[in-house]
């Protein structure tokens, strides 16, 4: 190899790592504050709690804790309830929704429908929870409301059931599907439900084998971001849903606040990631 | 056997032959986006088994007047036609019309066999017998193999061949083409513009096509509407419209031309004499059709390029003018001179080779048949 040849060599070399240090910050980024912590979750699953300390102790008893204890096992199952019906409720109100939006309504109404969706998204989650309470509480707007109108006698108790978590979660949810089948529904190309109108399908049946198989994509991603979302959170839940019937979320938070068990907090944390790797796939 | 004459009258009525059958029809038809007119008071009647083509420039509504005449779009005002039932209010899925669209709009998620079949399938039509008529219509295109390929992996020609097919296979009255040999690649267009008009003569059956190419409608078609600005300035065949424009816009969209400003000194019914004051007097002998309706003054004298040719002085031609030669192009089978003479310029062609140069003086002319007089 002459050392003119191996110089060029090197200058590719040189010039390949230089694109790969542009992508150094972002991926440091990521491995320090992603990646590392979750590494420790994953080791802290395995060690042992003493004196509300975490020891080194490598042992399977916070799993083994995970699986059978029945109240972790209830809370899983509600997790689960919840979630399934939220997602369920998400997808029946947001995409007839989305669906008028792109269809139905003139375009010059779209935009302020549009404003009207996102405008909620300028208060952040934790207040907007808090505020349903007033509305959904014994002395609450609907109470207030229905009573006062005569349609019940006693106060309805929608606040601190799961009823008030469901409410909270899908009126998040809700806009976010919406926003998210909009933009999946108005990048369908008119002329393919203008070309199977041509071809004999009526509006139903142009529907069902244009516009529907279009939106499912769409319609997957928008899935398994509300499943996530609702498994995960916390505060609708607590905020609404009241403590006496926790969900999963909370007995991570029990295990890590109150009874500082670490190791055990781990180890539900990692058993919720493999819920969501599962329902993802 | 439809025969054609030359002389076409504005507004697209035309048709001597009032007993054929006729499979669109559009009754002063008028299409309005808001404010904006799209098509003016268009009536048109396509005979069975003709290839007719809209042609004009962009925006013209030729489009959407396609779009009306199969469904799309539904007039403002007016009615039509389909084999002689009023569909003005029926929607596109009850109509005997198809587009072939010109992005083809081809279903993604679909393969060759269900996009073809699609519309056999909304009829009823049992699985075996789409899969087995599908596969005769890839025959008829000679695309016997891509049954089960996604769309997303055909060429721009099978693509095109594949949105034919979907819409013929249902055998539909009356075929619509917008824009058919638009997204193809020069080289497949020619080989395709003979390969449409053989396909319609071997089924024949009606087509409507539109286009912008002036080229492609005079192969392809058996008549031309030619529109502006949402009305059509004339319907007639390829070689009527050419040679016979009722309108400056037609005489200039069809091909290049050579227009001088006349007036009509005498005007009878086997010719009509009409002189340029500088340019002098020409002579026009008109076909059988011919009638100056409005018995006007001044006029337009159209010449093509084609059907002037270098003079010598001693030659008896009744056109004569004499000039310089201002340019002149060399273009493969053809020279391309243009003539400064007097105040005007003039375009003419001849076969082959030049044997004048720039600057040179020459005289050209043309016979009394090769012009012809627009309003």
């Amino acid at each position: 190899m002459t050392s003119k040849h191996l110089a060029s060599v090197l200058r590719k070399k040189l010039s390949d790592q230089k694109e790969l240090i542009g992508l150094l910050p972002i991926t440091g980024f990521e491995i320090f504050f992603y990646l590392v912590p979750l590494a420790f979750l994953l080791i802290i699953s395995f060690w042992m709690t003493k004196d509300y300390q975490p020891v080194p102790i490598w042992n399977l008893q916070n799993y083994r804790l995970v699986f059978s204890d029945p109240l972790v096992r209830v809370a899983f199952f509600r997790s689960l309830i919840i979630t399934l019906t939220t997602l369920v409720l998400t997808v029946l109100v947001a995409y007839p929704f989305a669906y008028g939006m792109v269809f139905k309504v003139p375009p010059k109404y779209r935009r302020l429908i549009l404003i009207a969706i996102i405008a909620p998204f300028w208060t952040n989650y934790l207040v907007r929870a808090y505020s349903w309470q007033l509305i959904l509480g014994g002395n609450g707007v609907i109470n207030h409301f229905l009573l006062s109108a005569g349609f019940i006698n006693t106060p309805l108790s929608i606040l601190y059931t799961h009823i008030a978590t469901r409410i909270g979660l899908l009126h998040f949810l809700v806009t976010v599907m919406v926003l998210n089948l909009y933009a999946t529904m108005d990048n369908i190309d008119r002329s393919l439900i203008e070309a199977a109108s041509d071809l004999g399908a009526g509006p139903f049946k142009n529907f069902l084998w244009i516009t529907f198989p279009l939106t499912l994509h769409g319609l997957a991603v928008g899935t398994v971001f509300v499943f996530i979302f609702s498994f995960t959170d916390f505060v609708a839940p607590s905020v609404l849903g009241g403590g006496t019937k926790p969900v999963f979320s909370q007995k991570i938070v029990d295990a890590a606040h109150w009874t500082a068990n670490y190791s055990l907090a781990s180890a539900l944390s990692i058993a919720m990631i493999l819920v969501i790797g599962i329902f993802s796939c | 056997m439809r025969v054609s004459f030359g002389h076409s009258k504005a507004s697209g009525v035309e048709s001597r032959m009032s007993q054929q059958e006729h499979d669109v029809v559009l009754d002063q038809v008028s299409k309005n986006f808001g404010n904006i007119v799209a098509v003016d008071d268009v009536s048109l009647k396509v005979e069975r088994g003709s290839f007719l083509t809209l042609l004009g420039p962009s925006g013209c509504g030729k489009t959407t007047t396609l779009r009306l005449i199969g469904g799309l779009e539904f007039p403002t005002k007016g009615r039509i036609f389909i084999k002689g039932q009023d569909v003005t209010d029926t929607p596109p899925y009850k109509r005997e019309t198809n587009l072939v669209f010109q992005d083809f709009a081809l279903f993604p998620h679909m393969n060759v066999l269900n996009n073809i079949g699609f519309g056999l399938r909304m009829r009823g039509v049992q699985k075996r017998d789409v899969k087995k008529k599908v596969q005769e219509m890839l025959d008829l295109v000679e695309l016997p193999d891509v049954t089960y390929r996604r769309t997303n992996q055909l060429s721009g020609g099978q693509r095109q061949r594949i949105a034919l097919s979907r819409a013929l296979i249902l055998e539909p009255a009356v075929l619509l083409l917008d824009e058919p040999l638009g997204a193809l690649d020069a080289k497949i267009r020619k080989q395709m513009q003979t390969e449409l008009k053989n396909l319609q003569r071997k089924l024949n059956r009606t087509f409507v096509s539109v286009t912008h190419d002036q080229e492609e409608a005079m192969t392809m078609s058996d008549e031309i509407a030619i529109m502006n600005n949402g009305r059509i300035e004339q319907v007639g065949t390829p070689y009527g419209v050419y040679e016979r424009p009722v309108s400056r816009f037609v005489a200039n969209f069809l091909g290049d031309c050579n227009l001088i400003e006349v007036e009509v000194v005498e005007s009878r019914p086997e010719r009509v004499i009409v002189r340029e004051p500088r340019l002098g007097t020409f002579l026009f002998h008109p076909d059988r059709d011919w009638q100056n309706l409005r018995h006007q003054e001044n006029m337009l004298m159209m010449i093509r390029p084609e059907n002037i040719t270098i003079v010598q002085d001693h030659q008896d031609f009744p056109n004569k003018i004499g000039g310089r030669i201002k340019a002149l192009a060399f273009k493969g089978s053809i020279t391309e001179y243009v003539v400064e003479a007097i105040t005007t310029e003039i375009k003419l062609q001849v076969q082959g080779r030049s044997q004048l140069n720039q600057g040179d003086p020459v005289l050209i002319g043309w016979k009394a048949e090769d012009c012809y007089l627009i309003p």
